[in-house]
């Protein structure tokens, strides 16, 4: 077990007093050596390669989801770093309500406050976890904020406006299945145990860490989340990609006239395509009125809350039957949820 | 200090190191956008400064004393072959992401994703562009999107006759004497790329030309005397060459 400490541990017991003493000009100097060498092994790489075309787009849109995420997973890392650190857990725990169905309620309004999407989203439910809120408290927060978020929801109003009841739908049935959810999960008789032992771990250690230049403690802790979340990150868009290049598209489109079938098409778009839920309402209504208005409201619930990428990234914190058990639940409700939708219109 | 400890350490810094010079070096030679859609362009290589920051003091704060004595210790015998896999498979996504973000060259989606598309012929993309600006303005500059909009939103009627000169791939929707003309249209990255085009009236077209090669079309909308075509209008073609893809082959 103690190997798993140390791994895991950004910060020591004897780590030394202040910034000065531990920062190395010399390591910087080393680290922009590397960084110049990256940069003329980028400028001097050859103009063309010639690859199959399924190589080639595998590479392309595997890069591209990439690309686009990266920025949003950092701007996660950074503000759980900032939770963890800087927001003390009495304010995290005094704040919330302490009857668990509204607390839960009141963290998937967290989103309002923090519009980073969902693959920020994780490493600050790591940050929430290490900081003391509840595990089924975090998968509530995790699945929620996504969609009750001022980005997403105006994204859909300019997509949607009021028609069908896609956007009040989304937004509803999202927070409704996310709480739904979670006090599913706080059921579980030990949360705990949802965790990857090796996230438990580093939980353990950082609720005991000592006092030290929080600069220094800051940057450790990003290198940590970097170490957890990136490898995991680059999996799931190659996953993505290679799903993009191998599995054709119009089959999926094909199925979307039927009320069931449609739903549950839209639900398998949204999983394998893996695109952030700001833009999703954009991409859903450029496939055309193909679909019913419950496909449109099961994708723009699934892909936030489940998706490839999703799942390579929460593995880094959750148990591999945690989340087939969230992504049975959470795609049975929403199948549920888009049914209801094209009953009701 | 061993290979497999700065590996173990230094990953994710490496992977994010190799995200951020990819992303800087294809905003700086103008080719982030065909990835990710322009109004990301800004964020995108603000995060990726922060983050090479961020970075460059992590290298200079270094990992933390404690780490370094567990693995002077008996610390290195004690790694379980699971936890060393687990190292070398992060050693593996890192040399391919290496491969992949600074030795391939950029490159646009190739004509085999571009045919497997589902064309888009209503929907935000072509409601969104605004139709009014593009009334009177000079059809000349028009792109194959704002055609498609003009004839999404305003019908036959509203391209009729207008002459046109375009440029952009050929969509193979499966008929003898009508091809499209398109592009494909990025909403958010290149993952979600569809074509947009419009008809283009051309009987026996598959003798002069390749499906989704690049091509310049000058000519006029005529009503589309195709019998077995849905398409009320197409273009009529006064002339039609094969063209280098551009440097910009998507529209926004």
């Amino acid at each position: 077990m103690t190997e798993r400490l140390v791994d895991a541990q950004p910060t020591s017991h004897r780590a030394e007093r202040g910034a000065a003493s531990v920062f190395s000009l010399r390591r910087a100097l080393l680290a922009l050596v590397v960084v110049a060498t990256l940069f003329a092994i980028r400028v001097t790489a050859p103009r063309e390669i010639a690859l199959t075309d399924a190589v080639q787009d595998f590479i392309t849109l595997s890069i591209s989801v990439l690309i686009e995420s990266l920025p949003f997973v950092m701007l996660g890392i950074g503000l759980s770093v900032v939770v963890q650190l800087w927001v003390p857990q009495w304010v995290l725990l005094r704040m919330l309500p302490r009857t668990p169905v509204l607390r839960r309620a009141a963290l998937s309004l967290l989103g309002v406050l923090l519009p980073v999407c969902e693959c920020g989203n994780v490493p600050l439910a790591r940050g929430l976890v290490v900081r003391g809120i509840a595990v089924p408290d975090a998968i509530t927060f995790l699945l929620a904020a996504p969609i009750l978020n001022p980005i997403t929801i105006v994204v859909t109003y300019q997509a949607f406006g009021f028609s069908d009841g896609i956007l009040f739908w989304r937004v509803f049935g999202g927070f409704l299945i996310a709480n739904l959810v979670g006090w599913l999960f706080s059921r579980h008789g030990r949360p705990e145990d949802l965790l990857t032992p090796r996230f438990q771990d580093s939980c353990k250690v950082h609720s005991h860490a000592h006092e030290q230049d929080k600069g220094v403690q800051a940057l450790r802790m990003c290198g940590a989340e970097m170490n957890a979340m990136l490898p995991a990150l680059v999996v799931g868009c190659a996953v993505a990609g290679f799903i993009q290049v191998a599995v054709s598209r119009d089959l999926l489109l094909t199925l979307g006239q039927s009320p069931v079938w449609s739903v549950l098409a839209l639900m398998g778009l949204a999983f394998v395509i893996a695109i952030c839920s700001t833009v999703d309402a954009f991409f859903v209504l450029s496939l055309g009125s193909l679909f019913t208005p419950g496909a449109v409201v099961a994708f723009l619930v699934f892909g936030p809350m489940i998706d490839i990428k999703m799942l390579a990234l929460m593995r880094t914190t959750f148990t591999a039957s945690t989340l087939v058990l969230l992504t049975a639940v959470v795609a049975l409700l929403t199948a549920v949820l888009g049914l209801a939708v094209n009953l009701a219109v | 200090m061993r290979f497999e400890d700065v590996l173990r350490n230094w990953s994710g810094a490496a992977l994010a190191l190799l995200g951020v010079i990819a992303t800087l070096w294809l905003a700086a030679t103008g080719k982030l956008t065909l990835y990710v859609h322009p109004r990301y362009t800004l964020l995108t290589v603000i995060m990726a400064v922060l983050t090479l920051l961020v970075l460059v003091l992590m290298a200079a704060v270094g990992r933390s004393p404690a780490a370094d004595e567990g693995r002077d210790h008996d610390h290195v015998t004690r790694v379980s072959a699971f936890g060393r896999l687990l190292i070398w498979s992060n050693g593996a996504v890192l040399a391919c992401a290496a491969l992949a973000l600074l030795v391939i060259p950029p490159a646009t989606l190739s004509a085999t994703a571009r045919q497997n598309r589902e064309l888009v012929t209503s929907g935000q993309v072509l409601d969104s562009t605004n139709v009014v600006d593009l009334v009177g303005a000079d059809p000349a500059a028009f792109s194959v999107k704002d055609w498609a909009a003009l004839l999404s939103q305003g019908g036959p009627e509203a391209v009729l006759g207008k002459q046109v000169d375009l440029s952009g791939y050929v969509l193979d929707r499966g008929r003898d004497d009508v091809f499209f003309i398109a592009r494909l249209a990025v909403s958010c990255c290149a993952v979600d790329a569809q074509p947009i085009g419009v008809p283009v009236y051309r009987p026996g077209w598959r003798d002069q030309i390749e499906p989704g090669a690049w091509i310049r079309i000058e000519g006029a909308f005529v009503t589309n005397p195709s019998r077995d075509s849905q398409e009320s209008v197409a273009i009529g073609v006064d002339s039609l060459a094969n063209i280098e893809e551009p440097d910009q082959p998507y529209v926004f």
